[in-house]
């Protein structure tokens, strides 16, 4: 599965907001390479969890998390962020942090 | 398939591999050092930043140990290893823990009297020194808080030479491996293969006979790689180490992995305290160690921004006061342990480790405690490690922090690993003799961080080059 649509919704719901601009397509690019070097096992694990994540959405609201607007997304994420299970939370953060420490360093460069 | 042979081959280049190479060059051994990463400059990525995750960190330092909770580490991978790329920062060992790594571990000639020698030639050969010019604001702050609630603190060397005149904007130039060991072995003769991976030994019952793997052509194309050998040093770490041992038959190795659990908070002051080209902050307060080690984080605004929580409104709202922000940690000796182990299918090691349920009270004394000394030094704010928290606005509200984490939030990370082949004469317990070299093996020996018994509960890199030195003397007198 293509994942870049997946992690380029996540990092719109965890990093967008209406007051700044977020180099989202480059963000997401930066992550999806981030996440093609992960070891295997993890690399693997954090792919099958975003196919899991994407499909979740259709059974929970009707589309895929890639097609779902901005509203749905960030629903989608909150659940994901409290989940029961350690990996679905570790997923969303992730990209949380891993996107905000991208998305950062694309704004202010290496060293501001 | 490309040939080669030679006396030793060092696998590994970092701390421990890059000495191990220089010293028996220099003794006049024929060295064939390998490394997996490439050879770059030191300043061919600006510190801390994306493109030297990228370039000099396993996995684009996204690498976990498994477990409840997961526990983020890095790894170095390029030649010099973590040296390239860490703080530098020198700590000499505390001699009631190396006297202690003596008794329980059975270990011979060893000792912190035993070691100090080697730990002076170490400082002198590569170079440590303090930050002309005092140090950067955060770490003021964080002395200023020590002071206040009555705690030892220091400044930590690092393994740095700094410019002279370069006044309090001074950032020097860092005495990794790639600048010091690495071209010592490579001016003795020792060969480096860069950009090489050694996935197997190959055996004939107790002896190695020699490393197979893979190396890269003059075109960059992979091509296979055997390097005939009298002797292996396995110096890659406290993960790969194992690994490559297990994959080549010595199942005793990979239990045991210690490492230092840390977590971060971010605080805020009504003052300007971040100013990132002072570089790492220097500053660490002294009084809980070896249990506990609070520090300050470099905290460029990508940094800040990992550790901020709160919606991307609110982060953004945050990181406009950038400047007035720093991020500061919480680092203990965990009292937990993990393994590693080969994957057959994924090739790599699979990591796994269990916090112990007693690191998490312990880690949140420390937030608390930290609470307590940045407030004391003037911080306004004090931001939760926890999503949905509120900021803590007051001293009195730091003892609130002592319970917070539990396996389900917190979020770990570590950056020192060690202990997977740890070296003594209690075999039961490790995995080396007192020298390093290997039990199941005539000709295999082990010479970085795996060695460490236990977490050493201070920066261990130059505990780390002293016991390659003590090791590699040791086994040239017995050659």
């Amino acid at each position: 599965m293509h994942i870049e649509p997946v992690v380029r919704g996540l990092v719109e719901g965890l990093l967008v907001d209406d007051q700044h601009d977020v180099a989202v397509d480059e963000t997401a690019a930066i992550l999806v390479r981030k996440i093609e070097s992960m070891p295997g096992l993890i690399r693997f694990g954090m792919r099958m969890l975003l196919t899991v994540f994407d499909w979740y959405s259709l059974l929970r609201g009707g589309r895929r998390f890639r097609n779902s607007g901005l509203n749905k997304q960030r629903a989608r994420i909150r659940e994901w962020a409290t989940a029961p299970l350690g990996p679905c939370r570790d997923m969303v953060e992730f990209h949380r942090k891993m996107g905000a420490f991208v998305a950062l360093s694309i704004e202010y460069g290496d060293h501001p | 398939m490309k040939r080669m042979d030679c006396d030793t081959l060092v696998v590994g280049s970092g701390p421990g591999g890059a000495s191990t190479a220089a010293l028996l060059a220099e003794a006049g051994r024929d060295v064939v050092l390998v490394e997996e990463g490439q050879r770059l400059s030191i300043d061919s990525s600006p510190d801390h930043s994306l493109a030297q995750m990228d370039e000099k960190w396993r996995s684009g330092g996204l690498t976990a140990a498994l477990g409840s909770p997961k526990v983020t580490y890095i790894e170095g991978r390029c030649v010099g290893g973590a040296s390239e790329s860490n703080a530098g920062l020198y700590h000499a060992p505390i001699s009631d823990v190396i006297d202690g790594w003596a008794a329980d571990f059975k270990i011979d000639g060893f000792g912190a009297d035993a070691l100090a020698p080697f730990l002076d030639s170490v400082v002198q050969e590569i170079g440590v020194s303090s930050r002309p010019g005092g140090y950067s604001p955060a770490s003021e702050r964080l002395a200023a808080g020590a002071d206040a609630m009555g705690w030892r603190w220091a400044e930590i060397e690092r393994f740095w030479r700094y410019d002279q005149g370069g006044g309090e904007r001074a950032v020097g130039h860092r005495r990794s491996m790639s600048e010091t060991m690495v071209p010592r072995a490579l001016a003795a003769g020792a060969r480096l293969l860069a950009g090489t991976r050694i996935d197997k030994l190959e055996r004939s019952g107790r002896r190695v006979t020699a490393g197979l793997g893979w190396t890269q052509d003059e075109s960059g194309e992979a091509i296979r790689l055997r390097i005939d050998c009298k002797r292996v040093v396995v110096c890659a770490g406290a993960i790969q180490t194992p690994r490559l041992l297990r994959n080549s038959g010595w199942s005793h190795v990979g239990d045991g992995l210690t490492l230092n659990p840390m977590v971060r908070i971010v605080a805020r002051f009504p003052e300007p305290v971040n100013v990132p080209a002072f570089g790492v902050p220097v500053v660490q307060i002294e009084e809980f160690k070896p249990a506990m080690t609070l520090g300050c984080s470099y905290s460029a605004p990508p940094h800040l921004a990992m550790w901020l929580e709160g919606s991307p409104a609110v982060v953004r709202k945050n990181l406009e006061d950038w400047q007035r922000m720093a991020v500061f940690y919480v680092k203990v000796c965990g009292q937990g342990a993990g393994t590693v182990r080969t994957m057959p299918v994924f090739g790599d090691a699979l990591v796994r480790y269990r916090t112990h349920a007693d690191d998490f009270r312990v880690l949140g004394e420390g937030l608390s405690r930290l609470s307590s000394a940045l407030f004391a030094a003037g911080a306004e704010e004090v931001h939760s490690p926890l999503p949905g928290e509120a900021a803590l606005t007051s001293a009195s509200q730091s003892d609130s922090l002592k319970d917070v984490l539990t396996s389900r939030n917190a979020s770990l990370s570590a950056i020192h690993l060690h202990s997977t082949v740890r070296m003594g004469e209690d075999r039961r317990r490790c995995g080396a003799d007192s020298y390093g070299r290997l039990y199941g093996a005539d000709n295999v020996y082990v010479n970085d961080s795996s060695l460490l018994p236990t977490s050493p509960g201070v920066n261990p890199q130059g505990t780390i080059l002293a016991i390659a030195r003590r090791n590699v003397l040791r086994w040239l007198d017995e050659q």
